[in-house]
């Protein structure tokens, strides 16, 4: 590829003007070597710098005022602004232009291609940065090329957006801006490159030409995307995943543990439980309970030996008090109670008798004196004959005496009450007899027969009462063990349950952290992927200089031999791995050490 | 354009070192001049995003030596 034209419109001193150049010289690789001479203020820089701006805008800026900017530095836009402001045709805006431009032609192996670029300017001369304007035809038929709209069809590309389209396209289609100083430059500069400690910027230089810096850039995306893909899934690692599986085996050896000493625990258990029952059976056979046994003995002894005492007191009774009269028999008894009833007969008899005969003459004086009211009146004889008969009558009422009442009192010294009384008296004892005699006696005869025998029991209770007692102080010793075991048991269980529960969450979390790495799997094995491809990137960066070294070092003697005027001052050029480079003559001296002219 | 731009790959000193590396990495090198391409496509055409996404493409197939 070489420039063939270029045309520059209220550019500077240049209000029209357009510049031709010959294709390179058959036979000499399709290269050529561009140098444009004039005299001083013919506008050479002006040229140079309308190349330069044409080519990379604002980004060229650092290379056309090496007084105001490094190389490297981004430009901001004032000094661009102001520069272009400076660059507008002094004659434009007064004869009603607002713009300027440079258009570059470069004939390429596929045809030529066309960069034009516009500036424009208000009426006041001031530079529209924004509005910048920038065409690229390529090809015979003159096509315009320009960033793809199509991938943001909603929207409009930005300013920037398409700044960094056109920056991509000259850096792949023609030069990268860090080039350039290599490649263009005017007469002004060749001394400043000349004199400056290169080393750098050869190397970067080289670096610029073998495309390193598009290494380094993929190496730093690749980087970026590692990070960016390891960042898009959650933060779940196999280290961490592994310290979760290390938990929950200690979890699971705790549990094993506790289930261990639960399994050790439960036969103590099961054999002091039997060990128990063994000797509850034992006590049984010892007639235990015993204690209680033996009160309930004692309760019935004392029962017995009541009834014994009651049994025998009653006979006592019997035998002191009513056994004579039982024993005069019941036809004796009979007659008595015959006579005593006859004699109480009398007794009511002659006591209605006398109540009657108190109260005769009270009744006779009443009947006399109602007689007088006798209509027609009776005479005091007939009143005598009628009370005289009245008082027969009355004393006619009480005879005969009542049957079964006695002539006689033979008892006269008894009331009526206490006869009764020996009527009640004697009818006890027709009741009191050999059955109720007996019935006493026997009674008397089992208690005191149980009484024996509840002696006995008590006998042989008391004479097992030592082995009973060890036997349970053996068996609340199991009952304290058996507890301590129960509630050691419990324990465990608690525990195991409780280890149970978080076993079963932690491996549940496990299952949930491995399937997020499952998960995480193709993003993470691509951000390694991309690691490793950077990483082995960044070792063919770091050893693609040196590689190439000697041949650009035989290259530059060669270019160096076909611009220098002085062909054999220098023998070769050499170049180190850190970029330093060296122009050796004969003698194998570094001539730039020498006083040299810009030729030179 | 790959080669075009990143010249390294063109010359034989450069297209070695480049071609060892792979090997020694177990990387096909057809893919590394896929990501250089996606790389330098990128400065013209996508933007971080769609060079990411090329990215995904073409790591999920390239074969490399786990480490």
């Amino acid at each position: 590829m070489y420039i063939s034209k270029i045309q520059l419109r209220d550019w500077k001193a240049y209000e029209s003007a357009e510049f031709n150049f010959p294709a390179p010289i058959p036979g000499e690789n399709g290269k050529n070597i561009v140098l444009i001479g004039a005299p001083n203020g013919y506008g050479k820089t002006s040229l140079y710098q309308a190349i330069i701006l044409c080519m990379f805008g604002k980004d060229g800026m650092p290379l056309v005022s090496n007084s105001m900017f490094s190389e490297t530095e981004n430009v901001s836009e004032q000094p661009y602004k102001t520069f272009l402001e400076k660059a507008l045709h002094r004659g434009a805006i007064a004869r009603g232009r607002y713009s300027c431009s440079v258009t570059l032609e470069f004939i390429g192996d596929e045809g030529p291609i066309e960069i034009s670029r516009i500036w424009h300017f208000t009426e006041s001369g001031e530079c529209q940065v924004q509005d910048e304007d920038i065409q690229i035809f390529e090809g015979e038929k003159h096509q315009a090329v320009g960033p793809d709209e199509k991938p943001y069809p909603e929207r409009k590309l930005s300013h920037q957006e398409r700044v960094d389209w056109y920056r991509g396209y000259i850096a792949h289609t023609f030069l990268p801006r860090s080039l350039v100083t290599f490649f263009v430059f005017d007469g002004e500069q060749v001394r400043v490159l000349a004199g400056r400690e290169m080393k750098e910027q050869v190397r970067l230089g080289i670096e610029g030409l073998l495309g390193i810096p598009e290494l380094r850039k993929l190496a730093k995306n690749l980087n970026d995307y590692a990070e960016q893909r390891q960042n898009s899934v959650p933060n779940v690692t196999n280290d961490s995943a592994n310290a979760t599986e290390k938990e929950l085996k200690k979890l699971e050896s705790n549990r094993d543990k506790s289930v261990g000493a639960f399994a050790d625990i439960f036969p103590k258990l099961s054999a002091a439980k039997k060990e128990r029952d063994k000797i509850m059976d034992e006590l049984l056979r010892l007639g235990a309970g015993a204690k209680n046994q033996s009160n309930q003995q004692y309760k019935r002894l004392a029962e017995c030996e009541t009834a014994i005492k009651e049994g025998n007191e009653r006979l006592m009774k019997l035998l002191s008090e009513d056994i004579a009269l039982a024993l005069s028999g019941a036809k004796l008894r009979g007659q008595l109670k015959a006579r005593v009833k006859s004699e109480n007969i009398r007794a009511n008899w002659e006591s209605g008798k006398q109540q009657g005969d108190s109260r005769i003459d009270n009744f006779l004086q009443d009947m006399d004196q109602k007689m007088d009211d006798i209509v027609p009146p009776i005479s005091d004889q007939q009143q005598g004959e009628v009370l005289h008969i009245a008082h027969n009558s009355w004393t006619n009422l009480w005879f005969p005496p009542p049957d079964g009442c006695a002539e006689e009192y033979l008892h006269e010294y008894l009331s009526v009450h206490e006869r009764n009384l020996v009527i009640d008296k004697l009818n006890e004892q027709d009741n009191l007899g050999a059955v109720e005699i007996f019935g006493l006696l026997n009674s008397i005869s089992e208690h005191e027969n149980r009484l024996k025998q509840i002696r006995d029991e008590v006998a042989r209770i008391e004479a097992v009462e030592p082995a009973v007692n060890e036997k349970r102080k053996s068996m609340e010793k199991l009952d304290s063990k058996i507890q301590d075991l129960g509630r050691e048991s419990d324990r465990l269980t608690r525990e195991r349950q409780g280890l149970d529960g978080q076993v079963d969450a932690k491996r549940k979390e496990l299952a949930r952290m491995r399937s997020t790495i499952d998960e995480a799997k193709p993003a993470m094995r691509r951000a390694e992927r991309a690691r490793a491809v950077a990483t082995m990137m960044e070792g063919i960066i770091d050893d693609a200089v040196p590689g190439q070294i000697d041949k650009i070092s035989e290259e530059m003697t060669r270019a160096h031999r076909a611009m220098a005027h002085k062909k054999d001052l220098v023998q070769c050029i050499k170049i180190d791995d850190a970029g330093d480079v060296k122009l050796l003559d004969r003698e194998d001296r570094d001539v730039r050490n020498n006083d040299l002219s810009a030729g030179e | 354009m790959t080669n075009k731009t990143v010249v390294l790959l063109n010359t034989p000193e450069g297209g070695k070192l480049v071609t060892d590396s792979c090997k020694e990495n177990g990387l096909d090198f057809d893919a590394f001049k896929e990501l250089v391409e996606a790389q330098i496509t990128s400065n013209v055409n996508f933007r971080r995003r769609e060079l990411f996404a090329h990215f995904d493409d073409i790591l999920d197939r390239i074969k490399i030596e786990e480490t």
